[in-house]
Protein backbone atom coordinates (compact mmCIF):
# COMPACT_ATOMS: atom_id res chain seq x y z
CA UNK A 1 0.00 0.00 0.00
CA UNK A 2 2.98 2.26 0.27
CA UNK A 3 4.05 1.79 -3.31
CA UNK A 4 4.29 5.20 -4.90
CA UNK A 5 5.33 5.80 -8.48
CA UNK A 6 7.06 9.01 -9.64
CA UNK A 7 5.45 10.69 -12.65
CA UNK A 8 5.49 13.98 -14.53
CA UNK A 9 2.29 16.05 -14.76
CA UNK A 10 1.33 16.46 -18.44
CA UNK A 11 -1.78 18.56 -17.99
CA UNK A 12 -4.16 19.63 -15.27
CA UNK A 13 -7.72 18.95 -16.38
CA UNK A 14 -9.60 20.55 -13.52
CA UNK A 15 -9.35 21.19 -9.79
CA UNK A 16 -9.46 17.47 -9.09
CA UNK A 17 -8.02 15.65 -12.10
CA UNK A 18 -4.72 15.64 -13.96
CA UNK A 19 -2.92 13.62 -16.61
CA UNK A 20 0.52 12.26 -15.82
CA UNK A 21 3.28 10.39 -17.64
CA UNK A 22 4.95 7.52 -15.77
CA UNK A 23 7.79 7.48 -18.25
CA UNK A 24 6.22 5.44 -21.04
CA UNK A 25 4.81 8.45 -22.87
CA UNK A 26 1.20 7.35 -22.26
CA UNK A 27 -0.82 10.02 -20.45
CA UNK A 28 -2.76 8.48 -17.56
CA UNK A 29 -5.60 10.19 -15.76
CA UNK A 30 -5.14 10.52 -11.98
CA UNK A 31 -6.82 12.36 -9.12
CA UNK A 32 -5.31 15.23 -7.15
CA UNK A 33 -5.02 14.14 -3.54
CA UNK A 34 -3.09 17.28 -2.60
CA UNK A 35 -3.51 21.03 -3.03
CA UNK A 36 -3.96 22.06 -6.66
CA UNK A 37 -1.32 24.81 -6.49
CA UNK A 38 1.29 22.08 -5.95
CA UNK A 39 0.36 20.34 -9.19
CA UNK A 40 1.32 22.27 -12.31
CA UNK A 41 2.15 20.88 -15.76
CA UNK A 42 5.76 19.73 -15.74
CA UNK A 43 5.88 19.04 -11.98
CA UNK A 44 7.31 15.74 -10.76
CA UNK A 45 4.78 14.02 -8.48
CA UNK A 46 4.28 10.79 -6.59
CA UNK A 47 1.20 8.74 -7.58
CA UNK A 48 -0.33 6.19 -5.24
CA UNK A 49 -3.33 4.02 -6.27
CA UNK A 50 -4.42 6.55 -8.88
CA UNK A 51 -4.01 9.56 -6.60
CA UNK A 52 -1.26 12.20 -6.50
CA UNK A 53 -0.07 12.16 -2.88
CA UNK A 54 2.95 14.44 -3.09
CA UNK A 55 5.02 16.75 -5.27
CA UNK A 56 8.63 15.69 -5.56
CA UNK A 57 11.12 18.48 -5.03
CA UNK A 58 14.61 17.43 -6.02
CA UNK A 59 16.13 20.77 -4.96
CA UNK A 60 16.49 19.08 -1.58
CA UNK A 61 19.57 17.14 -2.68
CA UNK A 62 21.65 19.66 -0.74
CA UNK A 63 19.93 18.37 2.43
CA UNK A 64 21.15 14.84 1.63
CA UNK A 65 24.67 16.16 1.11
CA UNK A 66 24.43 18.02 4.42
CA UNK A 67 23.49 14.75 6.14
CA UNK A 68 26.51 13.01 4.61
CA UNK A 69 28.82 15.79 5.81
CA UNK A 70 27.34 15.70 9.31
CA UNK A 71 27.60 11.91 9.51
CA UNK A 72 31.23 12.10 8.41
CA UNK A 73 31.93 14.67 11.14
CA UNK A 74 30.32 12.55 13.86
CA UNK A 75 32.20 9.47 12.65
CA UNK A 76 35.39 11.55 12.95
CA UNK A 77 36.17 11.46 9.22
CA UNK A 78 36.69 13.93 6.39
CA UNK A 79 33.55 14.31 4.23
CA UNK A 80 33.82 12.16 1.06
CA UNK A 81 34.31 15.03 -1.39
CA UNK A 82 34.44 12.89 -4.54
CA UNK A 83 31.16 11.19 -3.62
CA UNK A 84 29.52 14.53 -2.86
CA UNK A 85 30.72 15.98 -6.17
CA UNK A 86 29.40 12.92 -7.98
CA UNK A 87 26.00 13.21 -6.27
CA UNK A 88 25.75 16.88 -7.25
CA UNK A 89 26.62 16.14 -10.87
CA UNK A 90 24.21 13.17 -11.03
CA UNK A 91 21.39 15.37 -9.81
CA UNK A 92 22.33 18.22 -12.09
CA UNK A 93 22.32 16.00 -15.17
CA UNK A 94 19.17 14.09 -14.19
CA UNK A 95 17.30 17.23 -13.27
CA UNK A 96 18.41 18.87 -16.52
CA UNK A 97 18.19 22.31 -14.94
CA UNK A 98 14.38 22.12 -14.72
CA UNK A 99 13.83 20.96 -11.18
CA UNK A 100 10.22 20.17 -10.36
CA UNK B 1 11.65 9.90 -20.57
CA UNK B 2 11.84 12.95 -18.35
CA UNK B 3 15.28 12.83 -16.72
CA UNK B 4 13.76 13.63 -13.34
CA UNK B 5 12.20 10.17 -13.28
CA UNK B 6 15.76 8.82 -13.22
CA UNK B 7 16.68 10.77 -10.09
CA UNK B 8 15.28 8.01 -7.86
CA UNK B 9 18.01 5.78 -9.26
CA UNK B 10 20.57 7.87 -7.37
CA UNK B 11 18.96 6.50 -4.20
CA UNK B 12 18.63 3.00 -5.64
CA UNK B 13 21.84 2.13 -7.47
CA UNK B 14 24.63 3.86 -5.65
CA UNK B 15 27.16 1.35 -4.27
CA UNK B 16 29.67 4.07 -3.39
CA UNK B 17 27.18 5.89 -1.15
CA UNK B 18 25.86 2.60 0.26
CA UNK B 19 29.38 1.57 1.32
CA UNK B 20 29.99 4.99 2.83
CA UNK B 21 26.76 4.77 4.82
CA UNK B 22 27.57 1.22 5.93
CA UNK B 23 30.85 2.49 7.31
CA UNK B 24 29.13 5.41 9.13
CA UNK B 25 26.53 3.07 10.62
CA UNK B 26 29.24 0.73 11.94
CA UNK B 27 31.26 3.62 13.39
CA UNK B 28 28.24 5.26 15.00
CA UNK B 29 27.20 1.97 16.62
CA UNK B 30 30.72 1.53 17.95
CA UNK B 31 30.64 5.04 19.41
CA UNK B 32 27.27 4.26 20.99
CA UNK B 33 28.88 1.25 22.67
CA UNK B 34 31.63 3.49 24.03
CA UNK B 35 29.02 5.95 25.28
CA UNK B 36 26.92 3.24 26.96
CA UNK B 37 29.95 1.47 28.35
CA UNK B 38 29.17 -1.87 26.73
CA UNK B 39 28.72 -3.26 23.24
CA UNK B 40 25.62 -1.59 21.80
CA UNK B 41 22.77 -3.99 21.04
CA UNK B 42 19.58 -2.49 19.73
CA UNK B 43 16.69 -2.90 17.33
CA UNK B 44 15.27 -0.44 14.85
CA UNK B 45 11.70 -0.99 13.70
CA UNK B 46 10.80 -0.47 10.06
CA UNK B 47 7.08 0.13 10.31
CA UNK B 48 6.08 -0.04 6.68
CA UNK B 49 5.77 -3.19 4.55
CA UNK B 50 7.41 -1.42 1.64
CA UNK B 51 10.42 -0.59 3.82
CA UNK B 52 10.62 -4.27 4.76
CA UNK B 53 10.51 -5.07 1.04
CA UNK B 54 13.42 -2.68 0.37
CA UNK B 55 15.44 -4.03 3.31
CA UNK B 56 14.96 -7.64 2.26
CA UNK B 57 15.09 -7.22 -1.50
CA UNK B 58 18.35 -5.27 -1.38
CA UNK B 59 19.84 -7.39 1.41
CA UNK B 60 20.30 -4.41 3.73
CA UNK B 61 20.34 -6.63 6.85
CA UNK B 62 23.64 -8.05 5.66
CA UNK B 63 25.09 -4.51 5.67
CA UNK B 64 24.16 -3.85 9.31
CA UNK B 65 26.88 -4.29 11.96
CA UNK B 66 26.55 -6.97 14.62
CA UNK B 67 24.31 -5.75 17.42
CA UNK B 68 21.96 -3.78 15.18
CA UNK B 69 18.80 -5.60 14.15
CA UNK B 70 16.08 -4.34 11.82
CA UNK B 71 12.61 -5.62 12.78
CA UNK B 72 9.44 -5.38 10.70
CA UNK B 73 6.34 -3.66 12.07
CA UNK B 74 2.59 -3.71 11.35
CA UNK B 75 2.66 -1.65 8.16
CA UNK B 76 0.79 -4.01 5.85
CA UNK B 77 -2.89 -3.10 5.49
CA UNK B 78 -3.85 -6.38 3.86
CA UNK B 79 -2.27 -8.35 6.74
CA UNK B 80 -4.33 -6.49 9.34
CA UNK B 81 -7.72 -6.49 7.60
CA UNK B 82 -10.04 -8.50 9.90
CA UNK B 83 -11.49 -11.77 8.68
CA UNK B 84 -14.96 -10.57 9.81
CA UNK B 85 -14.98 -7.67 7.33
CA UNK B 86 -13.78 -9.87 4.49
CA UNK B 87 -16.49 -12.45 5.25
CA UNK B 88 -19.14 -9.70 5.14
CA UNK B 89 -17.89 -8.63 1.69
CA UNK B 90 -17.95 -12.23 0.48
CA UNK B 91 -21.55 -12.63 1.69
CA UNK B 92 -22.48 -9.58 -0.42
CA UNK B 93 -20.75 -11.06 -3.47
CA UNK B 94 -22.97 -14.15 -3.20
CA UNK B 95 -26.07 -11.92 -3.03
CA UNK B 96 -25.22 -10.49 -6.45
CA UNK B 97 -23.55 -7.31 -5.21
CA UNK B 98 -20.29 -6.85 -7.15
CA UNK B 99 -17.30 -6.51 -4.80
CA UNK B 100 -14.40 -4.50 -6.20
CA UNK B 101 -11.09 -5.32 -4.54
CA UNK B 102 -7.34 -4.83 -4.94
CA UNK B 103 -5.42 -7.85 -6.22
CA UNK B 104 -3.81 -8.77 -2.91
CA UNK B 105 -6.99 -8.67 -0.81
CA UNK B 106 -8.57 -10.86 -3.52
CA UNK B 107 -6.40 -13.76 -2.30
CA UNK B 108 -6.60 -12.97 1.43
CA UNK B 109 -8.02 -15.91 3.38
CA UNK B 110 -10.78 -15.79 5.97
CA UNK B 111 -10.97 -17.86 9.13
CA UNK B 112 -14.53 -19.11 8.51
CA UNK B 113 -15.91 -20.10 5.12
CA UNK B 114 -18.73 -18.24 3.39
CA UNK B 115 -20.73 -20.63 1.16
CA UNK B 116 -17.63 -22.84 1.11
CA UNK B 117 -15.29 -20.03 0.04
CA UNK B 118 -12.28 -18.88 2.11
CA UNK B 119 -11.33 -15.84 0.01
CA UNK B 120 -12.82 -13.44 -2.50
CA UNK B 121 -10.98 -15.41 -5.21
CA UNK B 122 -12.73 -18.60 -4.10
CA UNK B 123 -16.02 -16.74 -3.78
CA UNK B 124 -15.72 -15.70 -7.40
CA UNK B 125 -14.91 -19.27 -8.45
CA UNK B 126 -18.05 -20.44 -6.64
CA UNK B 127 -20.31 -17.91 -8.35
CA UNK B 128 -19.83 -14.74 -6.29
CA UNK B 129 -19.55 -11.41 -8.09
CA UNK B 130 -15.99 -10.14 -7.53
CA UNK B 131 -13.83 -7.89 -9.70
CA UNK B 132 -10.18 -6.89 -9.24
CA UNK B 133 -9.32 -3.19 -9.69
CA UNK B 134 -6.25 -1.07 -9.06
CA UNK B 135 -8.01 2.00 -7.63
CA UNK B 136 -11.41 3.24 -6.50
CA UNK B 137 -11.61 5.20 -9.77
CA UNK B 138 -11.49 1.96 -11.80
CA UNK B 139 -14.37 0.73 -9.64
CA UNK B 140 -16.30 3.98 -10.26
CA UNK B 141 -15.86 3.68 -14.04
CA UNK B 142 -16.89 0.01 -14.05
CA UNK B 143 -19.87 0.53 -11.74
CA UNK B 144 -21.10 3.38 -13.97
CA UNK B 145 -20.80 1.20 -17.05
CA UNK B 146 -22.66 -1.83 -15.68
CA UNK B 147 -25.06 -0.11 -13.28
CA UNK B 148 -25.14 -3.11 -10.91
CA UNK B 149 -25.23 -2.82 -7.14
CA UNK B 150 -21.57 -2.73 -6.14
CA UNK B 151 -19.21 -2.22 -3.20
CA UNK B 152 -15.60 -1.09 -3.19
CA UNK B 153 -13.52 -2.78 -0.49
CA UNK B 154 -11.59 0.23 0.79
CA UNK B 155 -8.49 -1.27 2.35
CA UNK B 156 -5.42 0.83 3.14
CA UNK B 157 -3.66 3.32 5.37
CA UNK B 158 -3.63 7.14 5.28
CA UNK B 159 -2.17 7.12 1.75
CA UNK B 160 -5.38 5.86 0.14
CA UNK B 161 -7.75 7.89 2.32
CA UNK B 162 -7.54 11.15 0.28
CA UNK B 163 -8.55 9.24 -2.86
CA UNK B 164 -11.56 7.66 -1.13
CA UNK B 165 -12.49 11.00 0.47
CA UNK B 166 -12.29 12.77 -2.85
CA UNK B 167 -14.56 10.20 -4.51
CA UNK B 168 -17.20 10.81 -1.81
CA UNK B 169 -16.87 14.61 -1.53
CA UNK B 170 -16.79 15.35 -5.27
CA UNK B 171 -19.87 13.19 -5.86
CA UNK B 172 -17.99 10.86 -8.20
CA UNK B 173 -19.59 7.70 -6.82
CA UNK B 174 -22.51 6.53 -8.97
CA UNK B 175 -25.77 5.78 -7.16
CA UNK B 176 -25.17 2.01 -7.34
CA UNK B 177 -21.67 2.07 -5.77
CA UNK B 178 -20.81 2.28 -2.10
CA UNK B 179 -17.62 2.18 -0.08
CA UNK B 180 -16.82 -0.31 2.65
CA UNK B 181 -14.19 1.66 4.54
CA UNK B 182 -11.49 -0.52 6.05
CA UNK B 183 -8.98 2.31 6.29
CA UNK B 184 -6.64 1.97 9.26
CA UNK B 185 -4.55 4.74 10.83
CA UNK B 186 -0.91 3.95 11.44
CA UNK B 187 0.16 5.93 14.55
CA UNK B 188 -2.05 3.90 16.99
CA UNK B 189 -0.55 0.66 15.62
CA UNK B 190 2.96 2.01 16.01
CA UNK B 191 2.20 2.93 19.63
CA UNK B 192 0.81 -0.53 20.30
CA UNK B 193 3.62 -2.50 18.71
CA UNK B 194 6.29 -0.37 20.39
CA UNK B 195 4.69 -0.80 23.80
CA UNK B 196 4.55 -4.60 23.26
CA UNK B 197 8.15 -4.81 22.02
CA UNK B 198 9.53 -2.66 24.81
CA UNK B 199 8.04 -5.12 27.32
CA UNK B 200 9.97 -8.05 25.92
CA UNK B 201 13.19 -8.47 27.88
CA UNK B 202 15.84 -9.86 27.50
CA UNK B 203 15.65 -8.96 23.81
CA UNK B 204 17.55 -5.79 22.80
CA UNK B 205 15.22 -2.77 22.98
CA UNK B 206 13.70 -0.98 19.99
CA UNK B 207 15.66 2.26 20.05
CA UNK B 208 14.42 3.87 16.85
CA UNK B 209 11.72 3.82 14.21
CA UNK B 210 11.90 4.19 10.44
CA UNK B 211 8.54 5.86 9.81
CA UNK B 212 6.49 5.36 6.63
CA UNK B 213 7.35 7.90 3.93
CA UNK B 214 4.22 7.84 1.83
CA UNK B 215 1.78 7.87 4.75
CA UNK B 216 3.71 10.92 5.92
CA UNK B 217 3.22 12.77 2.60
CA UNK B 218 -0.41 13.07 3.74
CA UNK B 219 -0.18 13.21 7.56
CA UNK B 220 3.11 15.10 7.68
CA UNK B 221 6.04 14.06 9.86
CA UNK B 222 4.21 15.74 12.75
CA UNK B 223 2.04 12.61 13.11
CA UNK B 224 5.04 10.81 14.66
CA UNK B 225 5.94 13.44 17.27
CA UNK B 226 3.82 11.70 19.97
CA UNK B 227 5.72 8.44 19.28
CA UNK B 228 9.13 10.09 19.66
CA UNK B 229 7.97 11.87 22.82
CA UNK B 230 6.16 8.96 24.50
CA UNK B 231 8.88 6.37 23.92
CA UNK B 232 11.80 8.83 23.93
CA UNK B 233 13.26 7.30 20.77
CA UNK B 234 14.29 8.82 17.42
CA UNK B 235 11.83 8.55 14.55
CA UNK B 236 13.08 9.13 11.01
CA UNK B 237 10.63 9.41 8.10
CA UNK B 238 12.32 7.66 5.20
CA UNK B 239 11.90 7.10 1.48
CA UNK B 240 11.75 3.66 -0.09
CA UNK B 241 15.02 3.27 -1.94
CA UNK B 242 17.86 1.37 -0.24
CA UNK B 243 19.95 4.52 0.26
CA UNK B 244 16.97 6.18 1.96
CA UNK B 245 16.69 3.32 4.46
CA UNK B 246 20.43 3.23 5.20
CA UNK B 247 20.47 6.98 5.66
CA UNK B 248 17.53 6.68 8.09
CA UNK B 249 19.41 4.06 10.15
CA UNK B 250 22.47 6.34 10.28
CA UNK B 251 20.34 9.33 11.33
CA UNK B 252 18.68 7.29 14.11
CA UNK B 253 22.12 6.29 15.45
CA UNK B 254 23.28 9.91 15.23
CA UNK B 255 20.31 11.04 17.35
CA UNK B 256 21.03 8.32 19.92
CA UNK B 257 24.64 9.45 20.12
CA UNK B 258 23.57 13.06 20.57
CA UNK B 259 20.97 12.09 23.17
CA UNK B 260 18.08 13.31 21.04
CA UNK B 261 14.67 11.68 20.49
CA UNK B 262 13.08 13.69 17.72
CA UNK B 263 11.22 13.32 14.45
CA UNK B 264 13.51 13.87 11.49
CA UNK B 265 12.71 13.69 7.78
CA UNK B 266 15.11 11.84 5.52
CA UNK B 267 12.60 11.74 2.63
CA UNK B 268 12.61 15.49 2.13
CA UNK B 269 11.96 15.24 -1.59
CA UNK B 270 8.39 14.12 -0.82
CA UNK B 271 7.53 14.75 2.84
CA UNK B 272 7.02 17.95 4.83
CA UNK B 273 6.49 18.40 8.57
CA UNK B 274 2.85 19.46 8.20
CA UNK B 275 1.82 17.16 5.36
CA UNK B 276 -0.86 18.12 2.87
CA UNK B 277 -3.54 20.17 4.57
CA UNK B 278 -6.01 19.82 1.71
CA UNK B 279 -5.80 16.03 1.91
CA UNK B 280 -6.12 16.09 5.69
CA UNK B 281 -9.20 18.36 5.45
CA UNK B 282 -10.81 16.10 2.83
CA UNK B 283 -10.26 13.02 4.99
CA UNK B 284 -11.79 14.80 7.98
CA UNK B 285 -14.82 15.92 5.94
CA UNK B 286 -15.59 12.47 4.55
CA UNK B 287 -14.65 10.27 7.51
CA UNK B 288 -14.78 10.14 11.27
CA UNK B 289 -12.18 8.38 13.38
CA UNK B 290 -13.39 5.20 15.08
CA UNK B 291 -12.06 2.33 17.16
CA UNK B 292 -11.14 -0.49 14.78
CA UNK B 293 -10.08 -4.12 14.84
CA UNK B 294 -6.67 -5.18 13.47
CA UNK B 295 -6.35 -8.77 12.37
CA UNK B 296 -4.73 -10.99 14.98
CA UNK B 297 -4.19 -7.99 17.25
CA UNK B 298 -7.65 -6.82 18.36
CA UNK B 299 -9.26 -3.41 18.73
CA UNK B 300 -7.01 -0.37 18.75
CA UNK B 301 -8.63 2.86 19.91
CA UNK B 302 -9.15 5.56 17.28
CA UNK B 303 -7.36 3.60 14.57
CA UNK B 304 -9.97 3.41 11.81
CA UNK B 305 -11.95 5.69 9.50
CA UNK B 306 -15.74 5.39 9.22
CA UNK B 307 -17.75 7.15 6.47
CA UNK B 308 -19.56 10.17 7.93
CA UNK B 309 -23.36 10.04 8.13
CA UNK B 310 -23.66 12.83 5.57
CA UNK B 311 -22.37 10.42 2.91
CA UNK B 312 -24.24 7.37 4.22
CA UNK B 313 -25.91 6.70 0.85
CA UNK B 314 -22.46 5.58 -0.31
CA UNK B 315 -21.55 3.81 2.91
CA UNK B 316 -21.78 0.05 2.32
CA UNK B 317 -22.36 -0.55 6.03
CA UNK B 318 -25.53 1.55 6.10
CA UNK B 319 -26.74 0.49 2.68
CA UNK B 320 -26.49 -3.26 3.30
CA UNK B 321 -26.94 -3.19 7.09
CA UNK B 322 -23.47 -4.56 7.76
CA UNK B 323 -23.11 -4.55 11.51
CA UNK B 324 -19.81 -3.35 12.92
CA UNK B 325 -18.03 -5.88 15.09
CA UNK B 326 -18.25 -5.09 18.80
CA UNK B 327 -15.15 -5.19 20.97
CA UNK B 328 -16.44 -8.16 22.99
CA UNK B 329 -17.11 -10.13 19.79
CA UNK B 330 -13.50 -10.01 18.65
CA UNK B 331 -11.57 -13.24 18.76
CA UNK B 332 -8.17 -13.99 17.31
CA UNK B 333 -8.76 -14.21 13.58
CA UNK B 334 -5.57 -15.76 12.25
CA UNK B 335 -5.76 -19.39 11.11
CA UNK B 336 -4.63 -22.15 13.52
CA UNK B 337 -0.86 -22.37 13.86
CA UNK B 338 -0.26 -19.08 12.00
CA UNK B 339 2.09 -16.60 13.67
CA UNK B 340 1.12 -13.61 11.53
CA UNK B 341 -0.08 -11.57 14.51
CA UNK B 342 3.29 -11.98 16.23
CA UNK B 343 5.14 -11.24 12.97
CA UNK B 344 3.08 -8.07 12.42
CA UNK B 345 3.99 -6.84 15.90
CA UNK B 346 7.68 -7.61 15.40
CA UNK B 347 7.56 -10.25 18.18
CA UNK B 348 8.43 -13.14 15.86
CA UNK B 349 10.21 -13.62 12.56
CA UNK B 350 8.52 -15.46 9.69
CA UNK B 351 11.10 -18.23 10.11
CA UNK B 352 9.81 -18.78 13.69
CA UNK B 353 6.47 -19.96 12.26
CA UNK B 354 6.17 -23.73 11.74
CA UNK B 355 3.96 -23.16 8.68
CA UNK B 356 6.38 -20.79 6.89
CA UNK B 357 7.26 -22.18 3.45
CA UNK B 358 5.61 -25.47 4.36
CA UNK B 359 1.84 -25.15 4.51
CA UNK B 360 2.07 -21.40 3.79
CA UNK B 361 3.77 -20.23 0.59
CA UNK B 362 3.41 -17.20 -1.71
CA UNK B 363 1.54 -19.30 -4.30
CA UNK B 364 -0.78 -20.86 -1.68
CA UNK B 365 -0.88 -18.37 1.20
CA UNK B 366 -2.44 -19.69 4.43
CA UNK B 367 -1.82 -16.78 6.79
CA UNK B 368 -2.53 -13.11 6.03
CA UNK B 369 1.17 -12.07 6.08
CA UNK B 370 1.92 -14.33 3.09
CA UNK B 371 -0.58 -12.67 0.72
CA UNK B 372 0.49 -9.14 -0.10
CA UNK B 373 3.78 -8.00 -1.59
CA UNK B 374 4.06 -6.01 1.67
CA UNK B 375 3.46 -8.90 4.05
CA UNK B 376 6.65 -9.74 5.94
CA UNK B 377 6.23 -13.50 5.35
CA UNK B 378 5.67 -13.04 1.61
CA UNK B 379 8.75 -10.80 1.34
CA UNK B 380 10.98 -13.16 3.31
CA UNK B 381 9.73 -16.13 1.30
CA UNK B 382 10.37 -14.40 -2.04
CA UNK B 383 13.83 -13.12 -1.27
CA UNK B 384 15.13 -15.84 1.06
CA UNK B 385 15.59 -13.72 4.20
CA UNK B 386 16.35 -15.21 7.61
CA UNK B 387 18.54 -18.05 6.32
CA UNK B 388 15.86 -19.42 3.97
CA UNK B 389 18.17 -19.40 0.96
CA UNK B 390 20.97 -21.11 2.90
CA UNK B 391 18.54 -23.82 4.07
CA UNK B 392 17.34 -24.46 0.54
CA UNK B 393 20.87 -24.60 -0.81
CA UNK B 394 21.82 -27.05 1.93
CA UNK B 395 18.73 -29.23 1.30
CA UNK B 396 19.65 -29.38 -2.37
CA UNK B 397 23.12 -30.55 -1.40
CA UNK B 398 24.81 -27.52 -2.93
CA UNK B 399 26.48 -26.47 0.29
CA UNK B 400 28.37 -28.46 2.87
CA UNK B 401 27.30 -28.42 6.53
Amino acid sequence: MCWGVPAIVVSVIDDTTAEVDFGDGMPKRVVLGISAQEVLPGAAVLVHAGVIVSRLSYEQIEEVIKYIEELAAIAGEEPPQDLIARLRSLFRSAAGGGLG
Amino acid sequence: MDPRLLVEAVFRENPQLALQLRSYIAKLLEKLGEKWGSRARLKIMDFCGTHEWTITHYGLRTLMPKGLELVAGPGCPVCVTPSWELEEAMKLSFKGVTVYTYGDSYRLRTVSPVNGAYSLAEARALGGSVKVVTSIYDAIADARKYGKEAVFLGIGFETVAPGYAHALLAGLMPENLSLMSLVRLTPPAMFYSLSILREKPPEPPVMGVIAPGHVSTITGAKAWVPVAEAFEIPVVVAGFEPIDVMMAVALILRQLLQGRAEVEIEYKRAVSFDGDLRAQAAIHKAFEVSDAAWRGIGFLPRSGLRVREKYSEHDARTRYGIREMRVEEWKKDTPPGCKCAEVVLGKAKPTDCPLFLRKCTPSTPYGPCMVSMEGTCAIWARFGEGGVTEDMVRELGLLEG
